[in-house]
């Protein structure tokens, strides 16, 4: 049979599958039965091969996710009584819980739009034909080389009370500042956090931005167009996938601080800095899974109207751009 | 489209039913049963004068002393003998002591591979002054008594005073025998010829025991710590005879019972601890189990010797001081299916525990139903921190998950989350099903303090109470005292201590012992940790010095008491003459005032031990009630440290420590008995205790009715939280508005996550 017959052939079979329903199976071509067999085979084949990455999946993301909703759903899960939203209920009014998203949606708020905008400024200052632009490159790509214990280090070494920046500000008639255990906290973990992000951040827009079309830059020029207009207009329409894609990595990232945070103030820090991890992990060493699966539920689903928030955006802003 | 829907559904479904069963449902008959059990065959030595003490094993024979009492010449005799395991006749082996030697008293013995018997003894020679002159003498006899060489030990061991006494000897391969004191070993060739020493470095760790490996050379087990790194571990050393050395050093040997190591069967050495029997591979430096000694009914705790018949067997021989029970044990490997099956109970423990141990071995020879097995969460390791999290971390994994054990052993265990959570059944409907046991029985008290919610969770074996202690004239007509009264106190005689030996952060911990509520609202999530009353007690707290040196010296805690130095100590009562010391400091003038507590009433502790509980997800419970009674009515429970909380025991216990023990004196008079124990301090200071008087009894008694549970098993958040935060104001770095600020914060994030 040509390739065009077997291209032709579902047509052909879907007219005459209505026809062997009328006239019954008999009636069917021979190779009609053969292209179903075929068919059958190729999807049993293509599962088989398929299976490994699917029970992957399943195992590792589906399952655990089910589980999760289960334990949510139960008083505790040594007794496992089921109790629907109560746990859900209990949570939003327990005042830790409360402060926790509090923390940590200031601390998102305020750290990611920093990531995000500092780390495209960088990529356009580093875009300029600067001298030494491949080391300052590195410098800024270091810190994600740095181990956490080693972070964790630094950090106190700089911010403890009786550290480094301390005795500086000392030489200047300054009091001590509790930078770890005061209000100051919070700003401890926003540097901490863009110390940690900016350069991977910068990396990618400056990828991003070499991959602008120069042709187009060159006819806004030729157009008199201004920097910020060319910028604004024309840039960042080009960036915009990576610009939600940072944000989305920042975000991801700016949970995950959570690690130096934890080694650097322990189970119980001081509230400015005290944030929904550290609430679902203390509820996991006091086994109240129900309470962790519950903030995490919710949490998820905040997550999922902020992507989808950027997702929006970024079809809107970016749907003219080629490619 | 009909078709994309019902298969979506189709996957969904399939998605939740493969959810399903791995989320907990409770099963816990997930107990792997052993192909292999060693059974044991108890074996009885027709020696009536069989000392257990010391026994040894070679080839088939069991080797031991025997002291043979004659009333009439009213002289003893020592006797060396043999038991066959083969044919089960005891021996006698006539030792060929030099002549004129009268009544040989060997204080060590060890067995060649051969068959010869090396011995230590010590002689005792009168001078012209009639004083008496101690030997330590070595000899070598062959495997029928007759001597080979003496050696006389004393100008070695007069040397050094650190090595003046032999630990432990043995003899390797070649009959060379090696005699280890604190770090020196000496060394005698086949023929007693002395070939030197070895010198054996103990700065930083001490000799565990010594003995011979399956390849017939020397090793001994050490244990050594590594300050600079802070590792600690036990090592396997080899001896080098020709060299004077030590060999190669095997790191990571396990810490094993006994002073001997004795050769394998299939790998280099046979070791063993309280719970386990091993091979140890000096290839791959690693050990292998090769059964339980719960699985073949003997207390690990209790072993003295383990060996290796040809036939595959093991012998063992045991001492059960308490239970005045010893013998000799084979043991053949048999396939467990070929044994009664009895229903698996099975208890989980994080520190184990020889009394546990002991338990259930004698549960499992007596029970024809159940038998226990234990499951230890703590892995090996020297890291405590890192074991005691670990442990944890498989516990919680457990009893969260269809693994869950049957019993659950209470020590070091969070009981106030678990019994939250519905883990614990409840005892009481089962008190009220037994024959044998009734709440009545127990000292209400002890009960309160494992009872949450309204369920009694368990039914602890024994209880002690701590208190404080001050002079009556102080405290008239006062059962308790507040807070604020205690610092009041401490200002009020500023020439004096109110502790000796009490650091700041030990004394931080005593105060919050009761008070934690004072500062804590749970209903509210309310914190006071920003009060004065709070700032107060930092205060209070920050005069007492940051580190105590235990060992620096000086006056003892009585003498300076006594000299109106220090105002107050602290005492745990086990027993009913532990007042005694107490009053004696104060000179019969004491008051125990207790605690501080918010409502000023009495504030002694109640501490319970030894407390297990059913898990509510068993499918074993009558089987684990029926441990658990037969651990609560255990006729020695009376023995055992702290008060028993049976009320018949602590009866008992009462009359033991009550009874006047009467003797007669020159005039034939019967006189009572006052020689008992004492306590002396390095200052001097000393006390005799006297038999308890029905006064005491009744002292301790109405402790015990006033005192209030308290957990020191679970550290409370709340006291390290305060602890690491008050550090930097005991340090002045920072002042105390500062640091109970700070405090407040943490504390309220912690009060609110669990409120």
């Amino acid at each position: 049979m040509s390739e065009k017959q077997k291209i032709r052939q579902p047509k052909a079979g879907r007219t005459h599958e209505r026809a062997s329903r009328r006239h019954g199976r008999a009636n069917e071509p021979k190779n009609h039965i053969k292209t179903t067999r075929r068919t059958r085979k190729l999807k049993i084949s293509s599962g088989a091969f398929l299976a490994p990455s699917f029970i992957g999946v399943m195992t590792f993301f589906i399952v655990p996710f089910l589980v999760v909703i289960y334990y949510s759903m139960v008083d505790n899960p040594i007794s496992g009584n089921f109790v629907f939203l109560d746990n859900f209920e209990s949570i939003v009014r327990n005042s830790a819980f409360r402060r926790a998203v509090n923390n940590t949606l200031s601390f998102s708020a305020v750290a990611v739009p920093l990531a995000v905008v500092l780390s495209l400024l960088l990529a356009i200052v580093l875009e300029a034909k600067l001298p030494f632009r491949s080391q300052f490159r590195t410098f800024f790509l270091s810190p994600m080389m740095v181990p956490v214990a080693s972070i964790v280090l630094i950090w106190q070494v700089i911010f403890h009370y009786n550290g480094a920046l301390n005795e500086v500000l000392g030489v200047f008639g300054v009091d001590k500042i509790d930078w770890l255990k005061s209000d100051y906290a919070l700003i401890v973990v926003v540097i901490l956090f863009l110390w940690k992000n900016l350069g991977y951040n910068m990396i990618m827009f400056m990828a991003a931005l070499a991959s602008i079309p120069k042709d187009i830059l060159e006819v806004a020029t030729l157009e008199s167009a201004t920097p910020l207009q060319t910028f604004f207009h024309i840039k960042i329409r080009y960036l915009s996938s990576t610009l939600l894609f940072v944000t989305i990595m920042s975000l991801i990232n700016s949970f995950k601080v959570f690690r130096e945070v934890y080694l650097l103030t322990g189970d119980y820090p001081y509230d400015s800095i005290y944030t929904l991890q550290h609430f679902m992990n203390n509820k996991f060493k006091s086994l109240d899974y129900q309470t962790l699966s519950a903030a995490a539920i919710l949490m998820s689903l905040v997550m999922i109207v902020i992507i989808g928030i950027l997702f929006i955006a970024e079809n809107r802003f970016g749907k003219d751009v080629e490619g | 489209m009909k078709k994309e829907l019902v298969r979506r559904l189709g996957a969904f479904s399939c998605a939740l039913l493969a959810a399903l069963p791995l989320v907990s449902c409770g099963d816990t008959d997930t107990v792997e049963q052993k192909e292999w059990i060693y059974v044991p065959e108890f074996v009885s030595i027709e020696d009536e004068n069989v000392s257990y003490y010391g026994m040894q094993m070679a080839g088939s024979n069991i080797y031991y002393t025997s002291y043979t009492w004659d009333e009439a010449s009213e002289t003893g005799t020592n006797s060396f003998c043999k038991y066959s395991l083969t044919d089960r006749q005891v021996e006698t082996i006539p030792l060929a002591w030099p002549e004129g030697s009268e009544d040989m008293n060997i204080n060590s013995f060890s067995l060649g591979q051969d068959g010869s018997i090396y011995t230590v003894t010590y002689e005792y020679m009168e001078k012209e002054d009639g004083s008496l002159d101690s030997q330590q003498i070595v000899y070598k006899f062959d495997a029928q008594g007759n001597m080979v060489y003496s050696e006389d030990l004393t100008k070695w061991l007069e040397e050094d005073e650190q090595n003046s006494y032999i630990r432990t000897m043995a003899a390797d391969g070649q009959g060379r025998l090696y005699l280890c004191m604190e770090s020196m070993i000496l060394l005698f060739d086949a023929e007693g010829a002395q070939q030197g020493k070895i010198s054996i470095d103990t700065a930083n760790g001490w000799v565990n025991g010594m003995g011979r490996g399956k390849d017939g050379k020397m090793y001994i087990n050490m244990y050594n710590y590594n300050t600079g790194e802070g590792i600690s571990q036990n090592i396997l050393i080899e001896l080098d005879f020709e060299g004077r050395t030590t060999g190669n050093v095997y790191e990571n040997f396990p810490n094993v019972n006994g002073e001997k190591i004795t050769p394998g069967v299939e790998k280099d050495f046979l070791i063993y601890d309280n719970t386990t029997v091993y091979e140890y591979d000096l290839a791959t430096q690693t050990k292998e189990e090769v059964f339980e000694w719960l699985d073949s009914d003997i207390d690990g705790n209790t072993v003295s010797v383990c060996g290796a018949l040809e036939d595959g067997r093991f012998v063992v021989v045991y001492e059960d001081w308490q239970n005045d029970d010893r013998g000799v044990a084979l043991l053949t490997k048999t396939k467990s299916s070929q044994l009664a099956q009895k229903e698996t109970i099975v208890i989980g423990t994080l520190y184990g525990g020889s009394d546990l141990q002991s338990m259930a071995v004698k549960f499992n020879k007596s029970n024809d139903k159940y038998r226990i097995s234990i499951r230890d969460y703590m892995p090996d390791g020297e890291d405590y921190e890192a074991r005691l999290r670990t442990g944890i971390t498989n516990m919680n994994n457990d009893v969260t998950s269809r693994n869950c054990p049957d019993i659950l052993d209470l020590s070091g265990v969070n009981v106030a989350q678990l019994s939250a959570k519905g883990l614990f059944e409840d005892m009481t409907p089962y008190l009220e099903k037994s024959s044998v046991l009734s709440r009545e029985d127990f000292v209400e008290n002890v009960l309160t303090a494992y009872t949450y919610q309204d369920v009694l969770v368990s039914i602890p074996k024994n209880f002690s109470i701590h208190t404080m202690v001050g002079s009556k004239d102080d405290f008239e007509g006062k059962d308790g005292w507040t807070l604020e009264e205690m610092v009041a106190y401490g200002e009020a005689h500023p020439e004096a201590e109110l502790f000796d030996d009490m650091p700041k952060a030990q004394m931080m911990n005593y105060m919050m012992v009761f008070n934690e509520g004072a500062f804590i609202d749970w209903s509210t999530g309310e914190c006071k940790f920003d009060s004065d009353e709070f700032k107060n007690l930092l205060n209070f707290v920050n005069r007492f010095p940051d580190e105590v040196d235990y060992a620096a010296g000086g006056a003892s805690t009585p003498t300076r008491i006594q000299n109106g130095e220090v105002l107050l100590d602290m005492t745990a009562i086990s027993n009913f003459e532990d007042v005694q010391v107490p009053i004696e400091e104060f000179q019969g003038n004491a008051a125990f005032i207790g605690f501080p507590l918010a409502d000023g009433q009495s504030g002694h502790a109640l501490i319970a031990d030894q407390a297990c509980a059913i898990l509510a997800k068993s499918n074993h419970k009558d089987g684990a009630w029926a441990f658990i009674e037969s651990w609560l009515t255990e006729e020695e429970g009376k023995y055992s440290w702290g008060f028993p909380v049976l009320k018949s025991q602590l009866d008992e216990k009462i009359a033991e420590a009550t009874k006047v023990e009467y003797y007669e004196n020159e005039n034939g008079e019967m006189v009572a008995w006052e020689g008992g124990s004492s306590v002396e301090y390095e200052d001097g200071w000393s006390y005799t205790y006297h038999t308890t008087t029905q006064e005491e009894v009744d002292m301790v008694m109405a402790l015990i009715d006033a005192a209030r549970p308290v957990s020191y098993n679970f550290g409370s958040e709340v006291v390290k939280i305060i602890t690491e935060e008050a550090e930097a104001f005991y340090k002045g770095q920072k002042s105390v508005d500062e640091v109970a600020k700070v405090i407040q914060s943490r504390v309220k994030m912690y009060v609110g996550e669990n409120s």
